[in-house]
């Protein structure tokens, strides 16, 4: 795990059997969410953290944040079919979970979250006392 | 800013729980380095996408999981009993100045192809895309759907 990191993502389990160019991983054992992939990146004045979610819809979705933990869920949409699968490649979970120790030099109070096409950004702006601040030079 | 060194609660955490936890972290990250590195097609700088190919009685139904896309990147092309999707995932403007912590989600062009086994009616086919899932539906030919015979007696 890499030192240094400000926005700390958690482990959680998933039963998915995640299948990549034909290679399957076995993370079906108890574990019962799907991991979403993550980017998570920092500017001056916030953090912003990706998450893929595709099949999640905002009443799908959940973001909690208890103190400084942030935890993000997104329940796909179930969907229809009644044929046989020729190819079947996509994760079969059906719920999404990660979970993030947020650092206290973030502002939890002004989280924000949106939702666009499968793909949840979150923005959690610094603490002001942590943004960087211009210093007025005088004689 | 602050000391990075965090304190972790690990009462009721037990160590196979840990174990289990650690498994599933180096599989994703194998998982990533595979699906970076490990394909013929990533070489030619383009990476896989997960597909699901259903069958039904008179369509067939090719979902891909492309989350974060604008619609206008992603292509749909119907070519000798194949269907294909390509696109690109593009960066976020914001991400090329950031100092970036964690770079799980792949980007770049990607393209998909997946035989059909029964001729499609070329021009009824439909594709959407939603919650970042494309879903192209793909309407069997007419001589390729299932047909009621009635038996008849002499």
């Amino acid at each position: 795990m890499e030192k240094n990191e400000i926005i700390q993502p958690q482990m959680e389990r998933s039963d998915s059997a995640r299948v990549q160019e034909g290679r399957v991983s076995r993370m079906q054992t108890r574990r019962r969410w799907l991991v979403p992939a993550v980017n998570i990146y920092e500017t001056p004045t916030e953090f912003v953290i990706e998450a893929e979610m595709p099949g999640v819809n905002r009443e799908g979705l959940e973001v909690l944040l208890e103190g400084h933990e942030l935890t993000i869920r997104g329940r796909r949409c179930p969907e229809t079919g009644e044929g046989r699968y020729l190819v079947r490649e996509r994760d079969i979970g059906l719920e999404y979970r990660r979970r993030f120790e947020l650092d206290p030099a973030l502002d939890p109070s002004k989280v924000s979250a949106r939702l666009e096409q499968g793909l949840l950004t979150l923005v959690l702006p610094k603490a002001e006392a942590f943004q960087p601040r211009r210093i007025p030079v005088t004689d | 800013m602050r000391s990075p060194v965090r304190h972790i609660d690990r009462r009721g955490v037990r160590l196979w729980d840990e174990l289990e936890n650690l498994q599933a972290e180096v599989d994703r990250l194998l998982d990533a380095a595979f699906a970076a590195v490990g394909s013929s097609s990533s070489l030619l700088g383009e990476h896989v996408v997960p597909v699901d190919l259903l069958e039904e009685s008179d369509r067939f139904v090719l979902r891909v999981d492309v989350p974060g896309m604008r619609r206008d990147d992603i292509q749909v092309t119907l070519h000798d009993g194949c269907v294909t999707v390509a696109g690109e995932v593009r960066l976020d403007e914001r991400y090329a100045q950031a100092q970036v912590h964690r770079s799980e989600r792949v980007l770049g062009r990607f393209q998909r192809t997946v035989a059909l086994p029964a001729p499609v009616a070329a021009d009824q086919i439909t594709a959407r895309y939603r919650e970042g899932v494309l879903e192209v539906i793909l309407p069997k030919a007419e001589e390729a759907r299932p047909r009621h015979i009635q038996v008849q007696a002499d």
